[in-house]
């Protein structure tokens, strides 16, 4: 552990949990992969809400009941290959994928994480807290403790564009089309992930006008210039999508 | 031969798998302090005030250190020769800093939590100067980065030129302005870093008659121990240093980079004192790859054969200029080393910016000169109609050919003549062509989103560094003909004990498992220049075969007196007289240190070379470019070199495919980008891109059947030459899928599909 981490807690339930949470100084881990990455110096205690969460796999119906401890390592091979797929870009180190969670890689909502591109294109579903009540993974804004992830059936496709299959990629798409109705995710080396939902299918010259806002996401850094990664997006969507 | 050639297991394998304490940091010392660096937050400034009363108040800090408490002593952290060929321009701790990462200030503390508690603590008041990021923009920057007062050997203060070199053999001029054919081109190579798995570790300690130990990780015990005695201004018998098992330098170990700064702690405070790099610190505050800025002009008569050859060379030395002087004489020297040009010329200029420092990296300035070389070799041969392999061909030196670069281009001062008196680079070449299917593959038609191509390059290194580089070795022979081989030369993960192992037991006739290697310890082992410049096999292996040589004859001699007879010769592990009489290994050994002729059988030498035998690597790479978003990947690497007589073929494939990967990340993935203020962005492995095993290609790896007469039982060098050419085989297959020339490394998917040709 690092110089500024002075306490290490386990609360006892989810309550006390997210109230000790309250204190800018505190923050929780499951996996704790991340947190030892970022050694983040303003942290001085840890709460440990490993043993507050389950991880259980259940298919019921066409959906996967994910609990949020579940690992990575323990996810592969349970759904389809995309999943796998996913995961494997997401994190290429085994050793890493055995520790961290399901959990733990949606809070943190890195938009260069294929998986969590993945699960916004196929709009999975969380629930948080102790409430039984779904939301879509797209609309959470970071508040309370995952607890259950709920992946649907889906005909989802990921393109991922990086200089090394083992390298973060810089952009990310995915497509979950089930005939007329799409959703989309688009992230990489972005401010954040950009989902949209179409109940029609939208022709090219639409698709091209969301670009607009696809280029705000993306910065001028080493990898191009927004305007590279725009232009690589709607490729990527025009190979991806089936139109009109 | 039994042993030469062969596979065996490692001498240290053993106890690298079984996770044996081998490496410098595997030991742990009672009372050790641990010490860590300020870096400066800025580029350029002047140091106003620095308070550490803070930090010197907080509980567990053994000590403070800043500029003033030492007298201005000015040296080179590179870890050469004696007198060093490049500036001495650096303080151990200096009022003004250079780059986002220099030292301010190091502070020892009972651990490390508290040393970096106290880094926290320390207040720096910084007067920021002008900076200069641009290496274009350095000779007319108009202020001067280094003081001329107290450096030296800095080419010109006041233009920021650290290094400069011309040379002109015939009229260049001329013979391009009447040349058939006339290319040019300018390409440049990022900053890249070794990225090692160890980082740097030293460790100090004083001993029962207090002397300064420091076990380090270091390519060059023996330069550490001089330069770190002279730096804090010790004899050299007061220092000893001992190199454990090394986990990789890849030329960034040949470097003094902490070593003196725990060795000032444990003097001080007289206690044990540790200082480790965070993997952070290894990418912007200890060395990275010279960047250059290479421009070349290639002149070619009607019978495209080359005529002259021109070479521009600027060079990015960052802050310091540890080999700014050694890293661009090798660019210039391996370029103009590989193809026969009446006419030949170099200018170049290494200068200082408010960056991080360039240093050695594998290759030291060889692929800086390949990738535009071989980049322009490719036009050239596409716009004379002729297959790129067989422009190679007609062009390379050939053996008994001069090579005249070498004469007029040293290691910082004159070289030597150099004849070739081995070369297999046709063959790599040919073998190289059949093993890709290139006259196949390279013609045929690309459609659809993703493209291959193929390209190809060659490229010729050195073996240590001639008239500079020795190397030394003691052997002693145990009653159960067991040797003890002593060498001052340094494996760092390499395999070179090993190799030298091989080199002994074929001389004393013995199983590799007879010799126990030791390496490096200055006060135990015999001196070498170190590890570095592809050296320990040609040059410290030269050694061992000497020193083993005398052991033998001392064995022989040993025997017939022991067996009363005025000849004999050795047989497997005796010595046999003509009549039949044979006395055991270990009979001599015994009897003579018990009981007859008592003598301890042992053999000392050394070796140095006035010759350099180039090692020669023929690359052809075959890669895949996505149209629809410019990236790049390769599928196939093949790569047949002729080392000489390849001593442990195992371990020289290692060598190959472990710099393979290396030059892949200079070509496609690895650089290190700076903001506006001159802070480096790329600072984790997350951001810096590394190969790993899985962005892998195929590998095929051959070598030449080759000999070498002057070296080690016809070895050359292997460490150095596999990373020279797969940056340009890897462009010259961009073109020749998609017909992009890349000029810049590492090649930019969006600049790929900015321009692309379809």
């Amino acid at each position: 552990m690092w110089s500024s981490i002075k306490h290490v807690i386990k609360p006892e339930h989810l309550d006390e949990a997210l109230l000790l949470q309250k204190d800018p100084g505190t923050t929780l881990f499951s996996g704790g992969s991340y947190l030892v990455a970022y050694q983040d110096n303003t942290i001085h205690t840890l709460l440990d809400i490993n043993h507050l969460l389950n991880d259980e796999i259940q298919s019921i119906g066409d959906d996967l009941l994910l609990g949020a401890s579940c690992t990575l390592q323990q996810i592969v091979g349970m759904d389809g290959p995309l999943l796998d797929q996913a995961i494997l870009a997401s994190c290429p180190s085994k050793n890493i994928r055995n520790q961290r969670t399901i959990g733990g890689e949606i809070a943190q909502q890195r938009p260069d994480s294929d998986l969590l591109i993945l699960l916004h294109a196929i709009q999975a579903k969380i629930k948080i807290n102790s409430s039984e009540v779904l939301h879509p993974i797209s609309e959470w804004k970071g508040k309370g403790i995952i607890t259950q992830l709920i992946i649907p059936k889906n005909q989802a496709k990921l393109e991922r564009v990086s200089v090394l299959d083992s390298a973060p990629a810089f952009v990310i798409v995915g497509v979950n089309q089930i005939d007329d109705s799409i959703s989309v995710a688009i992230g990489g080396k972005s401010s954040r992930i950009l989902s949209c939902t179409f109940s029609t299918l939208p022709d090219e010259v639409y698709i091209r006008r969301c670009m607009d806002t696809v280029k705000s996401i993306f910065s001028d850094d080493h990898f191009g210039s927004p305007d590279y990664k725009q232009h690589v997006v709607s490729k990527l969507l025009q190979e991806m999508v089936v139109t009109k | 031969m039994k042993v030469i050639g062969k596979d065996t297991e490692r001498v240290d394998g053993l106890a690298l798998v079984k996770g044996k304490p081998v490496f410098a940091d595997d030991i742990a010392i009672k009372d050790m302090l641990h010490v860590k660096i300020l870096h400066s937050p800025v580029a350029h400034a002047k140091i106003l005030e620095i308070d550490t009363s803070k930090a010197l108040a907080l509980e567990g800090v053994a000590a403070v250190f800043t500029h003033k408490d030492f007298t201005p002593h000015y040296y080179t952290t590179a870890g050469q020769g004696y007198p060093e060929p490049g500036p001495r321009d650096m303080l151990i701790l200096d009022s003004t800093v250079r780059f986002v990462g220099d030292r301010v200030a190091f502070v020892a503390a009972e651990t490390l939590e508290i040393a970096e508690q106290a880094l926290e603590l320390i207040r720096v008041e910084y007067e920021e100067l002008p900076c200069i990021f641009d290496m274009e923009k350095a000779m007319t920057a108009g202020f001067a980065l280094h003081p001329s007062e107290g450096t030296s050997g800095i080419h010109d203060v006041s233009r920021n030129v650290a290094a400069h070199l011309d040379a002109e053999l015939g009229d260049v001029d001329a013979a391009i302005k009447t040349s058939d054919y006339v290319f040019e081109g300018t390409y440049s190579t990022p900053f890249v870093q070794m990225a090692s798995i160890e980082p740097h570790i030293s460790i100090t300690w004083l001993d029962d008659n207090n002397r300064l130990v420091i076990r380090t990780s270091t390519q060059v015990p023996y330069h550490v121990r001089r330069i770190v005695a002279e730096v804090l201004d010790i004899p050299v018998s007061r220092v000893r240093v001992i190199k454990p098992r090394i986990g990789g330098g890849f030329g960034g170990k040949q470097e003094i980079l902490n070593e003196e700064l725990v060795a000032a702690v444990t003097l001080k405070t007289g206690r044990p004192a540790r200082i480790e790099y965070t993997r952070e610190e290894e990418l912007f505050a200890a060395r990275l790859r010279h960047p250059e800025l290479v421009t070349f002009r290639l002149g070619f008569d009607n019978n495209q054969m080359l005529t002259a050859i021109d070479l521009n060379i600027l060079e990015n030395c960052g802050a310091y200029g540890p080999h700014a002087l050694t890293v661009m004489s090798v660019t210039a020297q391996k370029a103009l080393s590989m193809y026969k040009a009446p006419s030949i010329r170099v200018n170049g200029d290494g200068v200082y910016t408010n960056l991080t420092i360039g240093g050695a990296y594998r290759g030291y300035g060889a692929p800086q000169a390949f990738f535009p070389l071989e980049s322009l070799m490719d036009e050239a041969a596409e716009q004379m109609g002729i297959d790129p392999i067989d422009l190679r061909l007609k062009n390379v030196f050939q053996v008994g050919d001069d090579i005249p670069i070498a004469k007029i281009l040293g290691e910082g001062r004159e070289g030597f003549p150099m004849v070739l008196y081995s070369t297999e680079i046709a063959a790599c070449l040919n073998q190289a062509r059949e093993l890709s299917n290139w006259d196949q593959l390279r013609h045929q038609q690309q459609t659809g989103r993703f493209r291959k191509g193929l390209g190809v390059a060659v490229a010729g290194q050195g073996s240590g560094i001639p008239g500079i580089d020795m190397g030394s070795a003691f052997i002693k022979m145990n009653e159960d003909a067991s040797f003890n081989l002593q060498v001052g030369a340094t494996d760092l993960g390499t395999g070179s004990d090993t190799a030298l192992a091989q080199i002994a037991a074929e001389v004393l006739n013995v199983s590799v498992d007879k010799i126990i290697v030791y390496s490096s310890d200055t006060d135990l082992t015999p001196f070498d220049t170190g590890a570095y410049a592809s050296s320990t096999t040609y040059i410290s292996g030269s050694a061992v075969k000497k020193a083993a040589e005398i052991c033998r004859e001392m064995i022989l001699e040993q025997g017939k007196k022991l067996l009363q007879v005025e000849s004999a010769e050795i047989i497997d592990t005796s010595v046999v007289a003509a009549d039949g009489a044979s006395m055991s290994y270990q009979d001599i050994c015994t009897k003579s240190f018990y009981t007859e002729e008592q003598v301890q059988i042992m053999g000392t030498a050394s070796h140095m070379s006035y010759d350099s035998p180039p090692p020669f690597n023929a690359t052809i790479a075959e890669v895949e470019v996505d149209t629809l978003t410019g990236v790049v990947r390769v599928i196939k690497v093949v790569s047949v070199t002729d080392a000489g007589q390849i001593i442990n073929p195992k371990m020289a494939e290692g060598q190959i495919e472990g710099g393979i990967p290396q030059a892949l990340g200079m070509a496609l993935t690895e650089f290190m980008p700076f903001d506006e203020k001159g802070r480096p962005i790329n600072l984790d492995f997350n951001s810096y891109h590394i190969y790993t095993a899985l962005d892998m290609p195929e590998l095929v790896v051959r070598f030449a059947d080759s000999h070498e007469p002057t070296g080690p039982y016809g070895a050359k060098a292997v460490a150095e030459i596999p990373i020279n050419a797969p940056a340009p085989a890897v462009t010259n297959a961009i073109y020749n899928a998609v017909g992009v020339r890349v000029k810049h490394l590492p090649v930019k998917p969006a600049q790929i599909l900015h321009d692309l040709k379809l």
